[in-house]
């Protein structure tokens, strides 16, 4: 009965610890990841003190950045106050301001492995060695396509193909650890019971479990989350993946073999001694200064931003029809679009809504037999659209689809030509001289390295046929296993209905509707997709859009939008699919072709707005890119050369910068510069009937959107961890997975340096998210008690919400609950 | 007319790393801060050069002959020979000439944006244009000590862009590895360049030539001794197996200066067996030595990289096995194919490392590739004997015949080995007979490529190397079965091996294989051992296989 209870008591606290590690996305659909998600269920403040004590970087960036700030001006005498009192400190200012000084910064030296300690007794890194050989034995387990030998041992689980590989690896014995190769052999066959054995052997108390789980995950964490993705990804399979407790399983298994190989009374001394801190009640590095001036950094913000949008602006006025509706991406990137198309053609109206705009689908490519999600990942498709080449004959389709097949074996071929051991030689001489033009054509930006992966296997004319089709292509669907794809028309209307009411566009359409999605572009950039939209999960904006408005467009649709669900689309309404490039500010109109003749008019004047916006808005992002000296046509040069330069490891800044979610009517910030920081989600709480809309915008963009936050937070405060360092040593490893930095070393996640940093000073500021709500508290508390996930983030402080009232007013709904009245 | 167009070509190429080194200690003295300036004058002095280095070279190809220009020469005692100022002007210059200051051009331009915002940039800048100016220094050079010097002096810049981030523990390791190596490397380099010295009485690359070629009894001692000294030299800079860790794992510096060492120096070995042609191919032991060392390394590099995982590790192997089979040519006597695969590697790997950023992109395309299908055993044996018969037809046509060089008859089977390879990858699922039939095309169009680039290397550079080595007896004909066998051995443990994923061998030996054979770990523990490597924080810990 007692063992039984320790072993359900252990499997727990194995699954605790594996919860507390966030996912990682493949490179090919980068998805910004909140590093802290397993941790939400701590308030902001301890979870940082028990990272800090783990690892010796907690929640705050180091003091002299706070100091800086006060220097710059950034953190204000009165903010300093303010946060003194909401800690409960004297607000005696000048004594704090000498405190800083004064009293450095604690340096905390993170608790420690065993391996930890046998490297401080050997003064040889032990632990660096375990995390080598786990790594290097991950890449090549999980490896998706860059080794042409595969690892023999992918088909076992990664805990026993681990035992398989220790059998013949020899490195343990060569650096002098000869009997691990026996240990590894006599481990039980299951990672729980390795673990049981482990902590047994360590003599881990049963109390101090918790914590020792979590900093062994963490001393592996770029390969754990990792493992996590595939957990995640098998949950939505509703199957089971458990490499990640089988990577925990062999990091333990090391420590207690190390322990076991190396045994001496000094180290069974020192390690007891350990392991006390590992206890609950061993005391958790507290950073009171830091903390307060990190208040005092957030407070300035809020100040800042809620003065921005306080006054209530023009009433809400729909009576006049409005030129051009053109609804964007919350995506940060598109305030400043909106605002130069609002400041351009001052008669446009200008909505956010979440880029995948309400269809929630995977998209077939032409040809391919996977289909790619283009969706937040917080949802499952309900569809499945294929691409299909427009106007075309079925013999013309079945044609350039086994041209495209063609091609892209023929590339293959030439690839295992290129890279195989048998002819890699004869390749050399006899192609490799062609180099020379590719490296003159990249050097010079007049191509690319690879060509676009979208394009893989087409023409440049036969690509821009490519478009999404509503309909169902019964006899073109070559995949027998997948679901139908199309959206059948019995759903239109819903799925229709759905993504307007939503967006909030019920009434009063313009005579052009622009859906705007967006990607980036760039070259040779291994994070590329992480600068496309977040909300298709690291695709671009385009398909998605263009679903969206074909849609719309489509008559029958409107037919029942009008008759079922009382919502009436004019017949001169186009809806028009468009992506912004958000490293140029270009924006390409898809589909235009729906247009009349009598309309195309309409068209160039549309192109010209555009046109006159990007301009704008580049104006307006050169500061940050450091070329504002630049005239107007020099800085379009430059962004058109950073999207094609194959040397550019600064291409655009991404979301650096966000700070803020806003879901109000758009009234609230017209006109107000936001600079780029702030995620703004159209939301009318008076045409939210059961705050439906709100409900969701709650549980999934504003999720989505702290992801991001994080994201930045994470690779900003602790880059080591969180961050994937310097991308000029970025290794690509097992085709896509993501980067090590330099030959090896443990997986990386999270931003590169230079997405953070400009080299001068930090792009980025790390603050927790700012959400203001324009809504009744009521709604705002009820939907935060149905959601645990939305309540911990929100009690526990992972993000700030507020309330914005009729009159511009706004509360702010402290951790306790209570909503207090800000200043 | 002639001679003016030497004296022109000899001004251009002494340009070349008189420019450069100009920049670099510009460089030194400029301040931190002045990054985008050292940028743009690095860049432009390098396409400068580069654009020098193609004008002589185009010059050369009009009416220019092979010569060496001494403006100043200084007779070593003993008469063991000469330090000299010396420009050596020949095909064999001019091609590496443009070629490193290509390439150089190319990295110095990519470093620009690639390393913006370093706070080291104008050090990174003067520490490439310094290795820049050393290696361009070392092509030129017509006298053995000068390049020598060349030589010692580019490893020695390069130490300092290896270790651009000292902070690195990896980089660190890798970098003292080289120190070893390079150290050893140019002690036996100058030991074969003073006993050359002392039995020619020259140290002129150009006399030596002529010495040479008139000489026609064997070699005696002092320089069969200096032709086994080369290869080790050689060996060694070229990373061979099993001293090639240092390489594999300089990945710990910034992505160009991966390019310019895998592009522009790791194959200064190749180029000094070429250098020393004239003595190595009259050195029949030392010269099939060579060839086993790159054959050992092809062999055990070539399968090693099939295994590897993160992409620039593999580069670095692919790397390692391609010197392999530059030594493999020298050793056999084709220099000009030594030449050609030098050129061919050189800009192929500088591509693919500055587009290493890229690889993903393969993996973002849609899933539109048909599978792969496993050929049966007859459609192997057809697809060998039409890839054999390709091999032969078109190297027939070339008016290549095996018979008066059997070393090309390895290089056939080499070549036959790559197109089974080819044609073994076009058997698609859903593909039909018709795609098979376009990959044959494609390798007779590939064959003929490299016929044609063998007979353009071998006329252009005819001149300024010795005449292909007979091979005559039963050694030269087991060196070459060798070759056959390994390469073939390659082909089919290559196809077969990674199917077998229960079998116990073919995981064994994929293991070993990953851990790169477990050759280089004793010798990271015997370096750690000497300099004690300072105890880090866990979480920076980086190390390649």
């Amino acid at each position: 009965m007692n063992t039984q209870d320790k072993e359900y008591d252990l499997n727990q606290k194995i699954e605790l610890a594996c919860q507390k590690v966030s996912p990682l996305w493949p490179l090919k659909n980068f998805v910004a990841v909140n590093p802290y998600f397993g941790l939400r269920h701590l308030p902001f403040g301890k979870a940082g003190e028990i990272l800090r004590k783990l690892t010796g970087t907690g929640l705050f960036m180091p003091r002299e950045y706070y100091l800086e700030q006060i220097r710059k001006g950034e953190i204000s005498d009165q903010n300093l106050e303010k946060a003194l009192s909401e800690m409960n400190l004297s607000r005696d200012l000048q004594k704090f301001r000498q405190q800083i000084k004064a009293v450095p910064e604690e340096k905390i030296k993170p608790v420690s492995l065993l391996s930890d300690i046998l490297s401080e007794l050997e003064k040889q890194d032990w632990s660096g060695f375990i995390t080598e050989r786990i790594s290097h034995y991950c890449a090549s387990y999980f490896d998706e396509g860059q080794a042409l030998w595969k690892s023999p041992f992918a088909q076992k689980s990664l805990y026993s193909g681990w035992i398989l590989f220790s059998r013949f690896d020899k490195s343990p014995w060569l650096m002098g650890l000869g009997k691990t190769t026996a240990w590894i052999d006599s481990l039980p066959d299951h990672p729980e019971d390795c673990i049981r054995w482990a902590l047994e052997e360590l003599h881990v108390p049963p109390a101090a479990v918790d914590h020792y789980l979590h900093r062994a995950i963490l001393s592996i964490s770029g390969w754990a989350s990792w493992a996590r993705y595939l957990g995640w990804q098998a949950e939505l399979r509703k199957e089971q993946d458990d490499s990640l407790r089988s990577l925990l399983a062999i990091r333990v298994a090391w420590d207690a073999i190390v322990f076991k190989i190396k045994m001496s009374q000094e180290l069974a001394i020192r390690w007891k001694s350990a392991l006390e801190d590992y206890l609950p009640g061993a005391p958790l590095p507290e950073q009171k200064f830091e903390a307060v001036l990190h208040r005092a950094l957030e407070l300035g913000y809020q100040q800042r931003l809620t003065k921005s949008i306080r006054s209530p602006k023009a009433s809400d006025d729909k009576e006049t029809r409005p030129d051009l509706q053109a609804i964007f991406c919350i995506d940060v990137r598109s305030e400043i679009f909106r605002r130069a198309l609002e400041q351009v053609v001052p008669t446009a109206e200008t909505l956010g809504f979440a880029g995948f705009f309400g269809v929630l689908v995977e998209y077939l490519p032409f040809g391919a037999n996977k289909a790619k999600n283009h969706l937040p990942i917080l949802f499952n498709p309900s569809y499945r659209i294929r691409e299909f080449p427009e106007g075309s004959s079925g013999e013309e389709v079945e044609k350039l689809l086994h041209k495209r097949r063609l091609r892209a074996g023929a590339s293959d071929i030439w690839k295992t030509f290129k890279t195989s051991a048998s002819s890699c030689f004869s390749f050399v001489e006899s192609m490799g001289l062609l180099s020379a033009a590719k490296l003159v054509g990249n050097t010079m930006g007049w191509s690319r390295p690879v060509s676009h992966p979208a394009k893989k296997g087409l023409k440049e004319n036969e690509f821009k046929r490519m478009s999404p089709v509503l309909g169902k292509l019964q006899e073109f669907s070559d995949d027998e296993n997948g679901p139908e794809t199309g959206i059948p028309e019995s759903d239109r209307a819903n799925v229709a209905e759905f993504i307007l009411r939503n967006m909030g566009l019920t009434r009063n359409f313009s005579p052009l509707v622009l859906l705007v999605g967006h990607g980036s572009t760039t070259s040779n950039n291994p994070q590329a997709t992480g600068l496309d939209c977040g909300a298709c999960a690291g695709q671009t904006g385009e398909a998605s859009a263009r679903i969206a408005s074909s849609l719309l467009n489509d008559p029958y649709t409107r037919k029942k939008l009008s008759e079922e669900k009382s919502i009436t689309i004019p017949d001169d309404t186009f809806f028009l699919p468009a992506l912004h490039d958000t490293t140029t500010d270009d924006v390409t109109l898809f589909d235009t072709s729906i247009l009349p003749e009598s309309r195309k008019e309409d068209l160039v004047r549309l192109e010209n707005w555009l046109f006159q916006a990007a301009q704008v808005s580049r104006l307006e992002r050169a500061t940050l890119l450091g070329i504002k000296e630049l005239s107007p046509e020099k800085i379009s040069e430059d962004l058109i050369r950073r999207s094609r330069d194959w040397s550019e490891v600064r291409p655009e800044w991404g979301l650096a910068g966000n700070a803020a979610f806003i879901a109000a009517p758009r009234n609230r910030t017209t006109g107000v510069g936001l600079a780029g920081r702030t995620f703004l989600h159209n939301y009318t709480w008076r045409d939210d009937k059961d705050f439906k809309t709100l409900e969701l915008i709650m549980s999934a963009p504003m999720i989505v959107a702290n992801w991001i936050n994080m994201q930045y937070y994470g690779s900003m405060v602790d880059n080591q961890l969180f961050g994937s360092g310097n991308k000029v040593l970025h290794n690509v490893v097992g085709g896509s997975i993501g980067v090590l930095e330099g030959n090896g070393g443990d997986l990386r996640t999270g931003l590169a340096m230079q997405s953070l940093h400009n080299g001068e000073e930090w792009i980025h500021e790390p603050i927790r998210l700012n959400v203001i709500i324009e809504a009744p508290k009521t709604p705002i508390d009820e939907i935060i008690q149905k959601h645990a996930v939305v309540r911990e983030l929100i009690e526990n402080e992972w993000l700030y919400l507020f309330n914005m009232d009729d009159d511009g007013r706004i509360h702010q709904r402290r951790s306790n609950g209570q909503w207090v009245e800000g200043d | 007319m002639t001679a003016n167009l030497n004296l022109i070509i000899s001004i251009l190429i002494a340009c070349v790393p008189i420019l450069i080194l100009g920049v670099g200690l510009l460089g030194s003295v400029l301040s931190p801060g002045q990054t985008r300036m050292i940028a743009g004058l690095s860049s432009a002095a390098s396409g400068l050069v580069f654009v020098c280095s193609a004008l002589a070279a185009i010059l050369y190809g009009v009416g220019g002959t092979p010569q060496t220009i001494t403006p100043y020469s200084y007779p070593l005692p003993g008469n063991a020979g000469e330090l000299a100022l010396s420009i050596y002007i020949n095909p064999v210059t001019l091609m590496m000439l443009s070629l490193v200051s290509f390439v150089g051009f190319v990295v110095s331009r990519f470093s620009k944006n690639y390393l913006g915002g370093e706070e080291n940039q104008v050090r990174f800048y003067t520490w490439l244009n310094l290795t820049l100016a050393s290696i361009l220094t070392m092509i030129v050079s017509g006298n053995m000590l000068m390049f020598a010097f060349g030589w010692i002096s580019t490893s020695l810049c390069l130490h300092h862009l290896l270790v651009f981030y000292p902070e690195r523990p990896g980089a660190v390791l890798a970098a003292r590895k080289k120190w070893i190596i390079s150290r050893v490397a140019e002690t036996s380099l100058l030991i074969a360049v003073l006993l050359i010295g002392s039995t020619l009485h020259s140290m002129q690359f150009e006399t030596v030539f002529h010495l040479m070629a008139a000489k026609s009894a064997g070699l005696p001692f002092s320089l069969q001794l200096a032709s086994w000294l080369i290869v080790l030299t050689a060996a060694l800079k070229t990373a061979q197996f099993p001293l090639q860790g240092w390489l594999i794992q300089v990945m710990e510096a910034p992505t160009p200066v991966s390019a310019l060492l895998h592009a522009g120096i790791v194959n200064a070995g190749a180029f000094l067996v070429v250098r020393m042609s004239p003595i190595m191919s009259q050195s029949i032991s030392a010269s099939s030595a060579l060839a086993m060392i790159g054959l050992l390394t092809i062999a055990a590099a070539g399968l090693v990289m099939l295994t590897q995982t993160s992409l620039k590790v593999y580069l670095a192997w692919t790397t390692t096995a391609q010197m392999g089979f530059m030594l493999l040519e020298c050793g056999l006597g084709l220099y000009s194919l030594a030449m050609l695969h030098l050129v061919g590697h050189s800009l192929y790997k500088a591509h693919a490392f500055l587009s290493s950023g890229s690889g993903v992109d393969v993996f973002r395309a849609p899933a539109v590739r048909p599978a792969q299908s496993t050929p049966t055993i007859g459609q192997w044996i057809v697809v060998s004997a039409f890839a054999v018969l390709v091999t032969i037809g078109i190297g027939t046509v070339f008016g290549l015949t095996p018979e008066h060089q059997p070393a090309l008859l390895a290089l056939g089977v080499i070549l036959g080995v790559a197109m089974t390879q080819l044609l073994l990858g076009s058997f698609k699922a859903g593909m039909g007979a018709a795609f098979i039939a376009r990959a044959a095309v494609l390798s007779a169009l590939v064959c003929t490529a490299y016929f044609s680039l063998h007979a353009a290397f071998h006329f252009m550079l005819a001149t300024s190397l010795p005449a292909v080595r007979l091979i005559s007896g039963p050694d030269q004909f087991v060196l070459v079965g060798l070759v056959m066998m390994v390469f073939v051995s390659i082909l089919l443990i290559q196809q077969s091996l990674p199917k077998w994923m229960g079998n116990p061998f073919s995981r064994k030996v994929h293991v070993y294989l990953y851990n790169g054979l477990y050759v280089d770990i004793p010798f990271s523990r015997l370096v750690s051992r000497i300099w004690r490597t300072p105890a880090h924080n866990p979480y920076t810990q980086a190390k390649g296989v």
